[in-house]
């Protein structure tokens, strides 16, 4: 069976004028600097047959390691100075400010082991890294994590997820929702928390899950 | 062959110093700079009109002969086309990561993890005019309903509506949801929403309207609701486009908008997005500034070197707690179906705080269909 790639409606109005980003000529190009190093190279068709068809095109150009080298070179440099021109964009220095990037006068979130208490929970796990995503108005699942709205989210409040089960039932960390969740257990719907670990962020560690466990098991209080 | 008009030139001049000054950082996984590279809306790769999700018929074929670097013979059976017959067409993504996560204080951790496993079927009611779409996440973890919607085009299928479970129309729709701007926004592949959705897909202009519960995807809990919008000016060359957001939730109010572009620069494709947000559901009020800066160079058929540069202020009042992200990524598509990406992220943030001063390296399979 031969495709018949038909395009929507608008995007084939648009067609004729779109697909042939080879064929655009460098001199409109406002990134000569780039350019210059594959003009020569970048020119071929446009990728469709007289039948408004896709077809496999030859091979764009052959670089080189001049090309390479010169083009990530210019890209980098783009990039950096573009960021830092437009918006002074160091990362803070954290002066004045406790580990969760708070100001220290609001009264800021103190160092300190994690222990079985709601209140450590809060500033050395949902705070530092459950909020990134599950903060505020936005928050996946209706779940804000953040310091004053964190525990009448979770405790005894059923999962959206899991409609059976408490994000935290007090005194049974096996049937609570939310140590599912952070320790991947079989049987959660999607992905196991925090979100992206462990590619884009470590997971909690096994210590961290036992105290948050220990948390649930002496009856999840609010201390 | 035409070239542009000099007061296009002119214009794009101008544009480009814009764009690199409200650029902020990106990390790498966006589609959005294959629409940007081609002068393509979403709409003629998705079948979602506002991006993501199951590919078109055109969409499926572009991959398989655009993106690679080799094309295998498919033999008799053509080019996979994801149609099962006239009315039912799949498709599907899944990632497979291997990943080394470098955290400050912390022993480095490392692994191999599914990130997806996502499958797309769409039922065709109505040749080009109606039809049921279901996109489920399958794994990790059990199943989970991402998207579930109808979708009726009018006539000239140019305005259509949708009502269902959707993603909403906000900014660049980028595959990675951890980046600075889907994360900080709230506005990504895991927040999905329950409301309806009012589009236009002209010949340059793309507009959408949703209203939706404002739940994060959560059921409705509060007589507020959310209202997103999202236009884009697109052009052959370059796009620009606005979006805002108003969630009249339970817990407070959020305020954003921002600002996107897409500019085609012949081998290098850059995407940019800048956001303000205003949080007023949290405590203290936020006000938060967040934004990308992407480039994408095609330096090789098959082959993508995306470079990402991405700034997050998540309270503009609070001096000297910005955050940065850099990614260097580079995707690469042997044959049909498979690509793969090896990418590296550098963040910084302050201090104190080693989860914002990580670093990872990662190696991804990606296979489409």
């Amino acid at each position: 069976m031969k495709p018949q790639c038909s395009l929507p409606a608008a995007a084939t109005r648009q067609r004729s004028r779109s697909l042939v980003p080879w064929r655009r000529g460098f001199a409109t190009n406002p990134l000569g600097l780039v350019a210059r190093y594959c003009v020569a190279r970048r020119r071929h068709s446009d990728g469709y047959d007289s039948s408004s068809r896709l077809v496999s095109r030859p091979h764009p150009f052959a670089p080189s390691l001049r090309n390479l080298c010169a083009t990530v070179l210019v890209m980098c440099r783009l990039l950096l100075s573009s960021l830092c021109l437009a918006l002074g964009a160091c990362a803070g220095n954290g002066d004045d400010l406790d580990q969760n990037g708070r100001p220290i006068s609001e009264g800021g979130t103190p160092d300190g082991e994690l222990t079985a208490s709601f209140q450590s929970i809060q500033d050395n796990v949902f705070t530092p890294i459950c909020t990134q995503c599950h903060a505020g108005a936005s928050a996946p699942q209706g779940l804000d994590l953040q310091q004053g709205s964190s525990y009448d989210m979770i405790v005894n409040v059923v999962s959206q997820e899991q409609p059976t089960l408490a994000r935290i039932a007090p005194g049974d960390p096996d049937a609570s929702y939310l140590i599912q969740k952070i320790a991947g257990a079989a049987g959660i719907s999607g992905a196991r928390m925090p979100y992206g670990c462990p590619t884009s962020q470590p997971c909690l560690d096994a210590a961290t899950i036992d105290v948050i466990r220990q948390w649930v098991s002496n009856g999840a209080l609010n201390d | 062959m035409k070239y542009p008009p000099t007061n296009l030139t002119s214009s794009l001049r101008m544009l480009l110093p814009l764009l690199i000054g409200i650029a902020v950082h990106t990390q790498a996984r966006a589609e959005p700079y294959l629409a940007a590279r081609e002068g393509l809306q979403c709409a003629a790769c998705h079948v979602n009109p506002s991006g993501g999700g199951m590919r078109t018929e055109f969409g499926d074929v572009y991959a398989q002969t655009r993106l690679v670097a080799k094309q295998l013979d498919m033999g008799e059976r053509g080019l996979w086309t994801g149609k099962l017959n006239d009315f039912l067409r799949v498709g599907g993504d899944l990632r497979y990561d291997a990943s080394a996560t470098d955290t400050p204080h912390q022993k480095r951790s490392d692994g191999f993890a599914l990130q997806e496993f996502r499958a797309y079927g769409a039922v065709d009611l109505i040749d080009r005019r109606l039809t049921l779409y279901a996109d489920q996440l399958l794994a990790p973890g059990s199943s989970i309903n991402r998207e579930a919607y109808g979708l009726f085009w009018w006539d000239e299928h140019q305005a259509y509506v949708k009502a269902g479970k959707l993603y909403l129309p906000y900014g660049l729709r980028l595959q990675d949801d951890s980046s600075f701007v889907r994360q900080a926004t709230g506005i990504n592949f895991t927040t999905p929403d329950n409301g309806l959705e009012l589009g236009w897909v002209g010949s340059s202009w793309i507009g959408q309207l949703a209203v939706s519960n404002g739940a994060g995807g959560g059921e409705e809990n509060d007589r507020g609701k959310r209202a997103t919008a999202s236009v884009a000016y697109v052009q052959h060359i370059w796009r620009l486009g606005a979006s805002a957001d108003y969630n009249d939730a339970a817990i407070g109010k959020l305020e954003q908008g921002g600002i996107f572009a897409g500019l085609d620069t012949g081998p290098i494709t850059w995407l940019a997005e800048a956001d303000y947000i205003v949080d007023k559901s949290l405590t203290p009020t936020r006000k938060q500034y967040v934004g990308l800066l992407e480039a994408n160079w095609a330096f090789m058929q098959g082959h993508n070197l995306k470079l990402s540069a991405e700034y997050f202020d998540p309270d503009h009042q609070v001096d000297e707690d910005q955050r940065n992200r850099l990614s260097a990524i580079w995707e690469f598509n042997p044959i049909q179906f498979i690509q793969t990406r090896v990418g590296f992220r550098r963040y910084d943030g302050i201090p104190q705080n080693d989860l914002q001063n990580r670093k990872e390296l990662f190696v991804e399979l990606h296979g489409l269909f």
